[in-house]
């Protein structure tokens, strides 16, 4: 009986879990395109993500947004990535930039794709941490809510954003 | 180009992106997770075999400790430093390898990015500190372990042989000095194939990459 009841509540917990993640899935995708280097690295980090998700969903505060939870471990995951990938390598491995074409059959789409390119060419030069910053402020974050998921201070993240701005400015 | 010019080509990805990934949630179903290797995993079960080879000598020591007790003679002061020197480094590899395995249980991923990357590299630091205090005593370890297990054995090797000991203890002295030499020798920048191979082998570059990895962090929670 006892059995019973754990597994329709693990399979409840799991229900749950997978609706949650459905919702937000963009994030798991944006963050894995954001750090993985190639197809088949994203595809592995994107599961990853999934898995840590997994992992950390029973000690989600139910009371806080369940995007801002997803970001931070998304984010943690991905750069965690990023730093084994470069500490096996002894260098930073860029991202594959012609791997992260997008294409699409619409001709109309053709100069957002190649300003999507540009980006990923600039976000490739970039450490991490701003990376992880410009992602948030590209899916439209407020500074408030950029500076609870980093950690960091909301001047600091007006002061970077100014930053990231000008430098894709010049180099862009 | 502006940055929020790029911000609506940046938000058409969504539904690409959507179309060419998915996640497989069946892995995550019948606690699949365990099927997938955690990156921690292979750092936690290292440290517990550190902790087990710190459990040995400490045992050993221990052994030696319990033979001076039960023999009626008091125990010479070069065994009782080859005891203490087994015993502390045996002390040593478990606190270390615990303080690491206390870390990794610290690690949540829900935390803020900075906390946890800041973990995450104190971790790194502590794992490779850990495996220079581990590794480097060995020039001149094995002199007392080998004393501490003939003494266990009843003999009394500085007694019967001295001149080994002052070799062995000679030997790691130059062992260790060499390898600091060489260590710096290869980083010149007029070898720099040599200099590679060196870092892929030795700690001291993963130990400067986990610096400045801390050194990035703390450059962007201070900025």
């Amino acid at each position: 009986m006892g059995y019973t009841a754990t597994m329709a509540t693990e399979a409840s917990r799991q229900e749950r879990f997978a609706e949650r993640v459905e919702r937000h899935r963009g994030i798991i995708f944006k963050v894995a395109n954001t750090y993985g280097h190639h197809p088949d690295d994203r595809d592995e980090l994107a599961q990853e993500i999934a898995v840590q998700l997994w992992r950390a969903f029973p000690g989600y505060d139910h009371a806080r947004p369940f995007s801002t939870w997803m970001y931070r471990i998304a984010l943690n995951v991905g750069i965690s990535h990023v730093r084994r990938a470069a500490s096996r390598h002894e260098h930073a491995v860029p991202l594959d930039v012609e791997l992260h074409d997008i294409p699409d059959d619409n001709d109309a789409d053709h100069e957002s794709d190649q300003q999507v390119r540009a980006l990923h060419r600039f976000m490739a030069r970039l450490h991490t941490l701003d990376r992880a910053l410009l992602l948030l402020y590209l899916e439209e974050h407020t500074y408030r809510e950029i500076a609870e998921i980093l950690g960091i201070t909301e001047t600091n993240v007006a002061t970077k954003v100014s930053r990231l701005k000008q430098r894709i400015r010049s180099e862009i | 180009m502006e940055l929020d010019e790029i911000k609506m080509a940046w938000q058409a990805l969504d539904h690409k992106l959507e179309r060419q990934n998915a996640i497989n949630f069946q892995l995550l179903k019948d606690d699949g997770a365990r099927r997938v290797r955690s990156s921690l995993r292979p750092l936690a079960w290292g440290q517990l075999a550190q902790m087990a080879f710190g459990v040995l000598f400490v045992l050993l020591a221990a052994s030696l400790w319990m033979r001076a007790g039960s023999s009626p003679g008091r125990l010479p002061w070069h065994l009782v430093a080859a005891g203490v020197l087994v015993h502390a480094y045996g002390i040593a590899a478990i606190a270390l390898a615990g303080c690491t395995l206390g870390l990794v249980r610290t690690i949540d991923y829900a935390l803020p990015v900075v906390a946890i990357q800041k973990q995450l590299a104190k971790l790194r630091r502590l794992y490779i500190f850990g495996g220079i205090v581990a590794g480097l005593p060995w020039w001149f370890m094995w002199v007392p372990v080998l004393m501490v297990l003939a003494a266990l054995g009843g003999v009394d090797l500085y007694a019967r042989a001295p001149s080994l000991v002052w070799i062995g203890m000679g030997v790691g002295a130059a062992g260790l000095a060499g390898s600091w030499w060489l260590h710096h020798w290869s980083r010149s920048s007029r070898r720099p194939q040599l200099a590679r191979t060196m870092q892929d082998g030795m700690t001291g570059n993963s130990l400067r990459n986990a610096q400045r990895i801390a050194d990035e962090i703390a450059r962007f929670e201070q900025e």
